[in-house]
């Protein structure tokens, strides 16, 4: 994958993420420079795993954080929460963002059901694998609670992210359609 | 009487997120996980009069689901309400017979407006 198709995906990553947190008011702020391993000593207590696949490429999202984060992230309505599923629902969310943004650019990816692990000291780490990407952010409100999102991705070597032209446009987020 | 929505949907937050919205509109609510479970609920509960539901779960996904219905009770209205965005999966859930399409984060209050209009025209 060329440098131009990485920038286009640290750019999806960067927007989906940013996003999501917004639309459950929690935002979050980027703290580093898309990196290719986590150098730091930052441990979390969850981490929300979810693969995918398409024909170009395919990889795996983790999201790790803290409860605290995903709990203020929780919406209305839900009277007893369960850290670990809501989670696993905003990998998901995450996941369906950025299948939806990189449909623009042809790329259909099909997704998994998400998996959580739960540890007192979870890192993302990804110095001694290909195609890994770290996206650190944290809390807006709260420079303690960190946000880290790992990107592995195993693409085609020729890929090149080339947005696609008279496509169908992609129903975004908070859309509601009738037929 | 108040009016049965089935939530089909793999995570209990978002159930409870939905459950919650329809139940203070007055609606009655029945829950389940997947497909498979939301068949049985269908058969355990005929008052059921919408369906609201995911598209990405385990056993059966909310498509499979749909088509299943289409071929029972092709009049049920069925709302998806799943992170998907894509065109081409929204084409091949109203070939299956579902009635709207919402994607998340969605706005508890325009499901609700929804469903009440789903529910008003079959009534």
């Amino acid at each position: 994958m060329n440098s131009r198709s990485q920038d286009t995906i640290d750019q999806v990553v960067h927007r989906s993420v940013s996003g999501l947190f917004e639309a459950y008011g929690a935002p979050v702020a980027p703290t580093a420079a898309p990196q290719t391993t986590s150098a730091d000593e930052e441990c979390s207590e969850m981490a929300g795993v979810i693969g995918f696949c398409a024909e170009q490429l395919r990889g795996t999202v983790v999201v790790t954080t803290t409860e605290k984060v995903v709990l203020s992230t929780l919406p209305r309505g839900v009277s007893t929460p369960e850290s670990s599923d809501w989670l696993g629902e905003l990998s998901n969310q995450l996941l369906g963002r950025l299948k939806n943004q990189l449909g623009d650019f042809g790329i259909i990816l099909q997704v998994s059901t998400p998996v959580v692990l739960l540890g007192p000291k979870l890192r993302v780490f990804g110095s001694s694998l290909d195609g890994v990407r770290v996206y650190k952010f944290q809390l807006a409100a709260s420079a303690s609670q960190p946000v880290t999102v790992m990107v592995e991705l195993r693409a085609k070597d020729d890929l090149m992210l080339e947005r696609v032209a008279n496509q169908v446009a992609n129903a975004v987020e908070g859309t509601e359609l009738f037929f | 009487m108040a009016r049965t929505i089935l939530v089909v949907d793999d995570s209990r937050t978002v159930r409870q997120q939905v459950s919650s919205a329809l139940q203070d509109a007055g609606f009655e609510v029945i829950e389940a996980a997947d497909g498979v479970e939301g068949l049985d609920q269908l058969n355990a509960h005929s008052e059921v009069a919408a369906i609201i539901c995911d598209i990405n779960m385990p056993r059966m996904n909310g498509l499979e689901l749909v088509e299943s219905i289409k071929a029972r009770t092709a009049t049920l209205p069925v709302v998806m309400l799943t992170t998907e965005g894509q065109s081409e999966l929204i084409q091949r859930a109203k070939a299956a017979g579902a009635r709207g399409w919402i994607v998340k984060p969605f706005k508890p209050d325009l499901l609700v407006s929804a469903v009440r209009k789903l529910t008003a025209a079959q009534a």
